[in-house]
């Protein structure tokens, strides 16, 4: 341990020693370059420069309606100034209420002293929010989402489907007010609380909206993973502004699953670029279209789960579903491995669901054996080394304040 | 309404010269800090800043002109690092068989070993190291300027920490 802090400290030094320009090298260089690429420039034929346009190009947007597009964006933009200067709606609520009533109530208190992480305002360039007719497909796929996600995880919320990243847009099909929080904020859904019954269940919405121009790219993936920043503080801001949403902070005590490892043998990684799936492990033409896997993808035929150069968090993100509960990654590991895990149906208990303001029923540890396989925690032991502990865990939730439904576009 | 594209050469210019001024900083500081001479970090700017006033870019490029600008920067830089890495192979051996070297030169040594491991590892790590430690990035600006995700970048900082930990250790079992 000594010697691995060592070379640590050696290394940093190294760091330290880098050597670094003064200002006045960098402006002199600065000048100096400049002079010689302006020449170099001006000797170039006009036809050289068509290329230099991206930064300058209008976004053409819902149509032709461009001058509606440059409105929305304005307001938009003042908006958000507004909100930066005076601060977002929801950071009143964390100084409030019970904060003192209780230990948790304390911690919560102690949170909202805290300035507000959001230093630079990021909002959506324009953004359309739409109620989602009943009548509609969408509405269907996200009735069907719902109820799904409300047998396996126990709470509506937070459905995957129908979500689109593409560079400069993000666009939802239909969504409840509870799954947009979920996806701000990359919680679980048994960690939002509160909030009327039309904001939880039953009320889709449709959001399209353009990221702003030079905004970093992030992908879909990222965003399910709760690791797309800029993405979530954007939609955060949307659901500020057009919900009018206020959410509080609490710590609490929830029961879940921690991940560790018992037997590190048993990860490795293979040092292939992309690795074969087992025949039939997808059916027909979905075995055709995903033949490999490529590095870090993670996927799951029913209960049986393969991935290539995953990290243990990403495996724990991926096992909720079947666990009934959150699994906390509590292995220490950033390293990644392969994963071929595959556990008997049987031995998980879909959810047992509440009412939606009511705390959920938690099922029963996945770790009885099972007449036709290993049970998911003795198949996490027996197959990759990992153990699966039933324990709490103080964790962060929000509580829904106030919401309304959203103003018009 | 404005028009689509700059075809005229004034405006594109013009254009140019904001993009050269806003990021010429960091990219002299990539370079001199990675070929730690001023004149080669120069070459590396002029070259990289000729070469965004010459060709096309694609809008993921235009997207995110930082990080590809730092990327070049980088990219770059350790090219020139690596072109020069036979010649202090060479002085490395003559250094041996000279007399015992004082602590600063063994720090010069030790530095410019790193250095080379840093111009051996895959492009993506030695650029997030470099944003990193060197200029002091948090781990999200630096997957943000790379356009990765948090955890793959703190994943490669890792690893890369790992190996270059692992070449101390034997520099110094060497002595």
């Amino acid at each position: 341990m000594d010697v691995r802090r060592h070379t640590g400290r050696k290394l940093d030094q190294f760091f330290a020693r880098a050597l670094k320009p003064s200002s006045e090298q960098v402006q002199s260089s600065e000048d100096r370059v400049w002079s010689n690429l302006r020449s170099e420039a001006e000797d170039l034929p006009d036809s050289a420069f068509v290329s230099i346009s991206v930064s300058i190009r209008p976004y053409r947007v819902f149509g032709k309606a461009q001058w509606a597009a440059a409105g929305i964006a304005l307001a938009a933009a003042l908006v958000s100034v507004l909100v930066w200067r005076h601060g977002p709606p929801f950071s009143t609520a964390f100084t409030t209420s019970n904060a003192g009533n209780s230990p948790m109530g304390k911690l919560s208190g102690q949170r909202g002293a805290e300035p507000l992480q959001l230093t630079v305002p990021e909002a959506f360039e324009v953004a359309s929010v739409k109620l989602v007719p009943q009548s509609s497909q969408a509405f269907q796929l996200a009735t069907v989402g719902e109820t799904s996600q409300l047998t396996w995880i126990g709470c509506p919320g937070g459905f995957q489907f129908g979500r689109r990243v593409t560079p400069g847009r993000l666009a939802i099909d239909g969504a409840t007010l509870l799954t947009l929080v979920i996806f701000a904020y990359g919680r679980d859904c048994t960690l939002v609380e509160g909030g009327p019954a039309w904001a939880r269940s039953g009320e889709y919405y449709e959001i399209q909206a353009l990221v702003p121009q030079g905004t970093p790219s992030e992908t879909l993936e990222a965003f399910s993973k709760g690791e797309a920043p800029r993405l979530q503080g954007m939609l955060q801001t949307l659901l500020a502004d057009r919900f009018r949403l206020v959410l509080r902070r609490e710590m609490k005590e929830v029961p879940v699953y921690a991940l560790t490892v018992a037997n590190p043998e048993k990860l490795k990684l293979s040092p292939e670029e992309t690795l074969p799936l087992p025949a039939n492990f997808l059916p027909g033409l979905m075995a055709q279209l995903t033949p490999n896997l490529r590095r870090g993808a993670l996927i799951s035929a029913g209960t049986h789960f393969m991935g290539h150069a995953v990290s243990v968090s990403d495996l724990a993100r991926n096992l909720r579903q079947f666990a009934g509960r959150i699994v906390v990654d509590k292995s220490g590991r950033s390293d990644l491995f392969d994963v071929d895990l595959s556990f008997a149906p049987n031995s998980v208990t879909p959810t047992t669901a509440a009412p939606p303001d009511q705390p959920q029923a938690l099922p029963p540890v996945p770790g009885a054996p099972s007449q036709s396989g290993a049970s998911l925690k003795d198949a996490l032991f027996e197959q990759l080394g990992l153990k699966l502990e039933a324990t709490k865990m103080p964790l962060e939730v929000l509580v829904i304040e106030s919401v309304e439904r959203p103003s018009e576009n | 309404m404005p028009t689509a594209t700059v075809r005229n050469k004034a405006p594109a210019l013009q254009e140019f010269e904001r993009i050269f001024h806003e990021h010429y900083g960091l990219v002299y500081r990539t370079a001199y800090t990675i070929t730690r001479k001023a004149e080669d970090a120069e070459d590396v700017a002029q070259t990289i800043f000729l070469s965004l006033l010459r060709r096309q870019l694609d809008s993921d490029a235009m997207n995110n002109l930082k990080g590809y600008l730092y990327k070049a920067a980088v990219n770059t830089s350790l090219g020139i690092l690596r072109s020069r890495r036979r010649h202090v192979l060479l002085q490395e051996r003559s250094e041996l068989t000279a007399t015992p070297a004082t602590s600063s030169e063994e720090l010069e040594a030790m530095d410019r070993r790193l250095w080379a491991a840093i111009a051996e590892l895959q492009e993506n790590a030695s650029q997030a190291l470099i944003l990193r430690y060197i200029h002091g990035y948090s781990v999200m600006e630096t997957a943000r300027l790379l356009g990765r995700s948090r955890s793959s970048v703190a994943v490669m900082l890792f690893r890369s920490r790992v190996r270059l930990r692992k070449l101390i250790d034997d520099v110094e079992g060497e002595k």
